[in-house]
């Protein structure tokens, strides 16, 4: 059924009840910075549905914690809401793991053109535009412990675009085969898409990142529907400060003066091309006796300062969260040979590599007391990849200690 | 370094004792109790280390020499002499040292350091200057270095210890996660999560706190309207009572006005009738009169003028005839016209036939010969013909739009060219793009605009709010004035209940106290609330000016940088306007750009269309040229010319037929006119009409206008006629309405009683005085309406005045006034309390605790994050080192405690092979010969020294080999052992001494001399110490015995140095330079074997000693029984 086109905004997960995480200290002059955050990036939100003068505009769930926030959070969407109403955009919302809509104060008033889709089953809505119907909206609020049923979800007989706004994690099997034109999901921080053709399935992630983990730019989708009913999405960035992952490779020749303008460089490429505020994590990895002193002294230190020095002042700032050794995923066979401590000891280690079923029993190392309380799970390995990451920095670790080289743990 | 001889100058008890020719093996000095040897180690403490506070009691000396003294000291530097003295000008200040060598140099004090192996002195005075006391303590070895080397491991590579490796790990461990929930990092982490979490909670509550404070404005608001309408009811209520008060006057007026109206009683209606009637009937005869006036001149003025009126009567009379000839006007007329359409028809037909015979080719007009087409011939070309045609119609068609298409193709672009030439654009797309991302920037950096002027007015209201606040710091005086005044009377009632008789007070005086304790605490800490609550919220307000004062910097940092962005002057909102308009105009293009490319494609399309039409059409011409050839007919005709060649006939005869009858008609028509022409002259001439040069028609119709004005004239007379009659009758009718006025005039005056028009006027006047009274009553009405304008009812009025005296309105009016001053007071205060509660709800609504503390709660997870990351890094590492300890802690053992085993396993006779530390612990184990582990508590006092004289043995020697040979003073360590370990412990003792270990021991038993005297061991006698100048004498042969060389006369013995043979090859190398000669054992054959696998010491010299040592295995059996006699001698004589 041919419609007329129509652009929308789809975006979730704005925990304004968290600020930017992550960080081990934090730089003063970041501080606001990393509190209002989310604030800042969801007030751009705002401001992309209304530069692109969108139909409406769709959030999916994890907005805010209203507990958490206070009422700041509350009557700063209500401002946000108002804003857009002005221009007679519509907002479709409906409720995450932390925003059930009857969580919201009663005594902050949202303005008629908010619809806030209730719990459970899904509730329909038809977005009119000069008395035309012109789209369908299903959506329901995540009801505490239940997964996505996209069974509840029906297309609209006519073939009114139909827009489904879900919280949840869910199949994009099981949603494909609904036929639905456009699933508007939420509860992934990162963006992803589950499926773009015929139909699609979205996640938009979360407008501002908060963790090393996060990296890249965040921020809203924003929906064009042409008249055959496709949709295209779009990425708008909203984040006010962006997580950067950077690695480099030294070797056996590799300087102290030759990293140091290697950091520069890169450091400068960086502040250059990104245009925002950036945190980023340095990881070394390679060989040499650059990559030890990295491990065991205060050269990490000395060149974390001199870059916070050089760019982390700066606006837009460039701060240098850390510097991280990457653990070689093998040491050199002659290590393994060796008939020392040292050989025993990587030798029983990579015992522990090929047989990960066999517990590397840690809560050994607690009082039983602390063991059944909450350090327990605390210190416990729980996935495969953690266990082996411990063990390879634990194989560093060992090397530098029994050739004693080491400056001790 | 080694002692060689000492002297005292003053130390104790001792003066000038002097002690010379030391050997460097085993030295006993025997002295009865206080015979001074503690006394003695002490000294030499003294001179290596100092006089330390603890051994400062032994100063000054007894015998008041100077204190302190010498020792002479070899060393592979040489031989020193090192004396100290306490220094007698400042006694307990730096000590006098001197360190000499033999050629008389001096040396500083590190090298006194150089000369005791860099040994500290903790552990000197634990391994090598030991007494009974510490003998006894194996805790005083634990803090000291020498512990490592009994308990530690050193098996890694470049000799890192495993051990160490080991317990650094642990105590990075336990420093990140103590086992023993004790103070470490990750507690402390989660303390600190625990109370921000707390924190977070607590700052999460501002929820609630806003909740329940939106809930009390809601009531506020209620109070407040509730006592809004009160209070305008109260303000009603008095404009009620001040408009009574204002309007009691003419209310009263009123009042009186009606009393009046109503005595004057019933005014009589009747005579003001008739007076009126009377007045009115005046006045109709004064209007008839005049009336009839009227109608005389009229009648005059129109008899005159029917007078004046002419008739023409031939005229008259003829009039029907001429009107019948009126009726043939319009037949006369259209006469006239069909004569004229008809000569122009002619003329038109005369031209069509020239015209078609033209067309034809046939010439003029004059020689119509048209060729005939037969029927047949016709319908053999109709196929081709039309054939033709529509080749013809196709191709123009296609050739058309072909042009059209491509001329609104080429008017798009040029449209389109002229757009971007007058925006200086070549490519539409591109242009598009470009003014997008412009507008894009615009808006955005508007949008700044209005964020910054929000921010601005925002800080503007802050700064207000602080100035306020700064105020309000300064308490009013009011309010200080009222504290104060409450502090006064507190203490004022205080020191009346505190110091006042109790005469005066009575049982009131504590209460009074009381009362005034409570008074001025309570004013300082309602002061003291109040500047607080004051500065919290100016600290509030400064720390908003602050965010708000960085959020406006970063958004002026975008807005900077958006304008370097953006080149261009002028307002933003005019660029942004102009940018959009420019994005408009160039979108609108997009459209034309789309109908071009339209455009082009349809213009191709048509023209390849044509060019097929064309090739049709050529095909088609063919085939009629075809079809002409084979009709006989000319082949460049065409179709039309035939198609008219074929009709050309009929249509010729139809032409000619046409002229003929017109013209037939014109001569009819002709006819026609000229008859009634002649009778409209006739008629004419008997009227006396006369129209010089007329038509027919003029004629008639002056005719006809002449007999229409008689007409006039004769109805104008009739009509005048009818006009007079009907003023005669009004003239009539006018005389008898002034008969009928006066009848009734006099009726009227008749029924008022009255004779005359005076007298009815005087009963007049008295009605007026009465209209006159209601007059002004309905002024008052009116005043008194004006007067409420709809405020209030007249009815309000009315119920406050009436029955009611002046003063009770005041009193109400006042109470009112009251009722509403305190309402409006409790309304300023709800509106007050409202206010605040405003300013409460806005401060928690821009709040940022909560993230605060949760921006801290990250922090710290991810600092516990890396924390157990860290301890689990190192817990696997520790996991696998305890795996790999459990291996080597049966193995490898440090060698002190090797040798401790060894000498113990001598001195106990046997009774216990093995002293080892289990792995990574501080804590010593003993193997009994049933191999049973028996930790130290579990000994014997006996066996307990016995075991730690065999560590410290085992430590100097590991000392030794670490290059700090230092020599060992033992005071009296063998007190508590029996007969036989002492005899092997003088057995091992002197073993050791010839091993290289210098000992010097204290001894005040006897048996204990002889037995060393036993091993020819140098003892002597130290001196009484009442003797000045006294030096300690050996008892027997010094000279031999200092040289440690066997006496011939006496049983000889072997010693052997079995932990030195224990030792690897490397290691022995280099310690077999600093062993004197005299001591190094000889090595039958096969002995030192055994020893490198057992690691002990063998003292052959004690048959039955030797027989529990050969136990364990056979060789030492077979050892002990090739030992001499001699040997057997020697070890019966000792027992």
């Amino acid at each position: 059924m041919p419609t007329e086109p129509f652009r929308f905004v789809h975006a979730a997960d704005f925990h304004l009840e968290k600020p930017i995480g992550g960080l081990s200290e934090v730089p003063e002059h970041l501080r606001d910075m990393l509190i209002d955050g989310a604030y800042r990036a969801a007030e751009r939100v705002f401001d992309t549905v209304l530069a692109e003068e969108a139909e409406f505009l769709v959030l999916s769930g994890d907005i805010l914690h209203y507990q958490l926030t206070g009422p700041r959070g509350p009557l700063f969407l209500a401002e946000q809401f108002e804003r857009v109403a002005q221009r007679g955009i519509a907002v479709y919302w409906a409720g995450g793991r932390v925003d059930p809509p009857e969580a919201w104060p009663h005594e902050i008033k949202l303005p008629n053109t908010v619809h806030l889709f209730p719990s459970g089953r899904p509730e329909q809505v038809v977005h009119q535009r000069d008395m035309v119907p012109l789209a369908r909206l299903l959506g329901a609020s995540r009801v505490r412990g239940r997964a996505i049923r996209p069974a509840e979800f029906d297309p609209d007989p006519a073939g009114l675009y139909t827009i489904a706004v879900v919280h949840g994690r869910a199949e994009a099997e099981s949603l494909r085969s609904r036929a639905i034109h456009y699933w508007a999901l939420g509860g992934n921080h990162a963006r992803t898409t589950l499926y773009s053709a015929p139909h699609v399935a979205h996640y938009p992630g979360t407008p501002q990142s908060r963790g090393p983990a996060q990296t890249g730019p965040h921020g809203c989708t924003l929906v064009s529907v042409d008249q055959q009913q496709q949709a295209r999405t779009t990425l708008v960035p909203t984040d006010s400060i962006r997580w950067h992952s950077e690695r480099l490779v030294v070797d056996e020749s590799t300087s102290r003066a030759q990293f140091e303008a290697c950091l520069r460089q890169r450091l400068g490429a960086l502040t250059e091309t990104a245009g925002t505020d950036m945190l980023i994590c340095w990881v070394v990895a390679g060989t040499g006796p650059l990559l030890a002193a990295l491990r065991r002294g205060n050269l990490a230190a000395e060149l974390l300062a001199m870059l916070r020095s050089e760019a982390g002042q700066a606006r837009p700032s460039a701060w240098s969260v850390s510097i991280g050794v990457e653990p070689p995923a093998v040491l050199p066979a002659e290590c393994y040979e060796q008939q020392t401590i040292l050989g025993d000891y990587l030798r029983e280690l990579r015992h522990y590599q090929m047989n990960p079923d066999e517990p590397l029993e840690l809560e050994n190392y607690l009082s039983p007391q602390h063991a059944a309380g909450t350090l327990g799970p605390l210190v416990a390995v729980s996935d495969a990849a953690m266990r082996e990451r411990l063990l390879r920095e634990a194989a560093v670790l060992g090397v530098d200690l029994l050739t004693g080289e080491g400056p001790g743990p | 370094m080694r002692i060689t001889g000492l002297e005292v100058e003053g130390y104790g008890v001792w003066s000038g004792l002097k002690l010379d020719g030391l050997s460097e093996g085993l030295n006993v000095l025997f002295g009865p109790n206080e015979a001074g040897k503690t006394t003695l180690m002490q000294f030499l403490r003294s001179v290596f280390y100092g006089f330390s506070p603890e051994r400062r009691r032994y100063l000054p000396p007894l015998r008041g020499s100077r204190a302190g003294g010498a020792v002479e000291v070899v060393a592979e530097a040489g031989r020193f002499r090192i004396s100290r003295y306490d220094n007698p000008e400042e006694p307990g200040g730096p000590d006098l040292l001197t360190l000499a060598a033999a050629d008389g140099t001096r040396q500083g004090e590190h090298f006194l350091k150089t000369l005791l192996g860099n040994i500290d002195e903790k552990t000197f005075n634990n391994v090598f200057a030991v007494g009974l006391r510490q003998l006894q303590e194996l805790a005083a070895l634990s803090d000291t270095e020498a512990a490592s080397l009994l308990y530690n491991l050193s098996i890694g590579l470049d000799r890192v210890s495993l051990v160490d490796v080991m317990r650094e790990l642990a105590k990075s461990r336990n420093r990140i996660l103590d086992a023993e929930g004790g103070a470490c990092q990750v507690n402390e982490l989660l303390a600190e999560r625990e109370r921000l979490q707390a924190e977070v909670e607590r700052a999460a509550a501002s929820a609630r706190r806003y909740t329940r404070l939106a809930a009390e404005q809601d009531s506020l608001d209620r109070e407040v309207l509730r006592l809004q309408e009160e209070a305008e009811a109260l303000a009603q209520q008095l404009r009620v009572l001040d408009l009574a008060a204002g309007l009691r006057d003419r209310w009263q007026r009123r009042e009186a006005l009606r009393g009046e109206l109503s005595a004057l009683g019933p005014t009589a209606g009747p005579s003001e009738k008739i007076l009126e009637r009377l007045e009115a009937v005046r006045l109709r005869l004064q209007s008839h009169q005049r009336r009839l006036d009227a109608c005389k001149a009229q009648r005059g003025q129109l008899g005159r003028e029917a007078a004046d009126l002419k008739i023409n009567g031939a005229l008259w009379r003829l009039g029907p005839r001429i009107e019948g000839l009126q009726e043939q006007q319009q037949w006369i007329s259209s006469l006239e016209s069909r004569i004229e359409q008809l000569e122009l028809e002619i003329l038109e037909l005369e031209s069509q036939w020239e015209g078609h015979c033209q067309r034809l080719g046939l010439g003029g007009a004059k020689a119509p010969a048209l060729p005939a087409v037969s029927p047949s011939a016709l319908a053999a070309l109709r196929q081709p013909a039309r054939a033709l045609r529509r080749r013809l119609a196709r191709f123009d068609k296609a050739r058309q739009e072909a042009a059209s298409a491509r001329q609104a193709s080429q008017s798009l672009a040029e449209r389109i060219k002229a757009a971007l030439d007058a925006r200086g654009e070549t490519a539409l797309s591109e242009a598009v793009d470009r003014r997008g991302s412009l507008v894009a920037q615009l808006r955005r950096r508007a949008q700044l605009d209005q964020r910054l002027e929000k921010m601005d007015q925002y800080r503007v209201q802050l700064e207000d709010q602080c100035r306020y606040l700064l105020d309000r710091q300064l308490m009013p005086i009011w309010t200080v004035l009222a504290l104060g005044a409450v502090f006064v009377v507190g203490v004022v009632l205080l020191m009346a209940g505190l110091f006042m008789p109790k005469s005066i007070t009575g049982s009131l005086g504590w209460l009074m106290a009381l009362i005034g304790l409570a008074g001025t605490g309570g004013a300082a800490v309602l002061r003291l609330a109040m500047e607080r609550s004051n500065a919290r919220r100016l600290e509030a307000c400064q720390k908003q000016i602050n965010m708000l004062q960085l959020q406006a910097k970063q958004a002026r940092e975008e807005r900077d940088a958006l304008d370097k962005q953006l080149s261009g002057e002028g307002p933003v909102a005019a660029r942004l306007k102009a940018a959009e308009e420019e994005l408009a105009g160039l979108e609108e293009l997009v459209p034309l750009d789309s109908q071009r490319q339209a455009a082009l494609t349809q213009a191709e399309l048509a023209e390849r269309r044509a060019a097929e039409a064309e090739r049709e059409l050529e095909a088609a011409r063919r085939r009629w040229a075809a079809a002409l050839a084979a009709a006989g007919l000319p082949q460049d005709l065409e179709p039309k010319q035939v198609k008219e060649l074929a009709a050309s006939f009929d249509q010729s005869s139809e032409i000619q037929r046409k002229l003929a009858m017109r013209r037939e008609e014109l001569d009819q028509r002709r006819r026609e006119l000229s008859g009634v022409t002649s009778r409209i002259a006739q008629l004419a001439a008997e009227a006396n009409v006369v129209v010089p040069n007329g038509r027919p028609l003029d004629q008639l119709r002056e005719m006809l206008r002449q007999l229409g004005e008689q007409e006039i004239r004769r109805k104008r007379r009739r009509a005048l006629r009818r006009q007079l009659l009907k003023l005669r009758r009004r003239r009539a009718k006018l005389e008898a309405a002034l008969a009928k006025c006066r009848r009734r005039r006099r009726q009227l005056l008749h029924r008022a009683g009255a004779t005359s028009e005076e007298q009815l006027r005087r009963q007049f006047q008295q009605y007026q005085q009465s209209a006159a009274v209601r007059h002004e009553l309905e002024l008052l009405d009116r005043e008194i309406s004006a007067a409420l304008a709809g405020q209030c009812s007249e009815e309000a009025i009315r119920e406050c005045l009436e029955g009611t005296a002046g003063d009770t309105l005041d009193t109400r009016r006042n109470h009112a006034d009251d009722r509403l001053q305190a309402i409006t007071r409790k309304l300023h205060d709800r509106l007050e309390q409202r206010g605040r509660l405003r300013e409460q709800m806005s401060l928690l609504a821009q709040d940022r605790e909560a993230l605060l503390k949760q921006l801290e709660l990250s922090v710290v997870e991810k600092r516990l994050d890396e924390a157990v990351h860290r301890w689990q890094v190192l817990a696997v590492a520790s996991r696998i080192l305890e795996a790999i300890r459990r291996t080597y802690e049966q193995q490898r053992q440090p060698e002190s405690l090797k040798a401790a085993s060894g000498y113990l396993r001598r001195l106990t006779l046997g009774r216990y092979s093995r002293v080892w530390t289990p792995f990574g612990q501080e804590a010593l184990l003993v193997d009994s010969a049933e191999g049973r582990s028996l930790a130290v508590e579990e000994l014997s006092q006996g066996a307990r020294e016995q075991l730690f004289l065999c560590l410290r043995l085992a430590l100097a020697r590991c000392y030794a080999r670490r290059g700090a040979s230092l020599p060992m003073i033992l005071d009296d360590v063998l007190v508590n052992f029996d007969q036989k370990r002492a005899h092997a412990a003088a057995a091992v003792l002197r073993d050791v001494a010839a091993a290289g270990q210098q000992l010097l021991v204290f001894t005040c038993h006897e048996h204990l001399a002889r037995i060393f005297k036993a091993l020819r061991v140098d003892v002597r006698r130290l001196p009484d110490y009442a003797e000045p100048g006294l030096s300690a004498k050996p008892q027997e042969s010094p000279k031999r015995l200092r040289k440690g060389r066997p006496d011939p006369d006496r049983p000889t013995h072997r010693v052997v140095a079995g932990p030195e043979a224990a030792e690897s090859p490397d290691i022995e190398h280099s310690e077999q330079p600093q062993r004197p000669p005299a001591a190094k054992p000889a090595d039958p054959a096969g002995y030192s074997a055994w020893q490198e696998r057992d690691g002990i010491e063998v003292e052959a010299c004690f048959g039955e000693d030797a027989a529990l040592l050969a136990q364990p295995t056979a060789e030492p059996s077979q050892h002990a029984s090739e030992r001499s006699p001699d040997e057997h001698a020697e070890g019966a004589e000792a027992a």
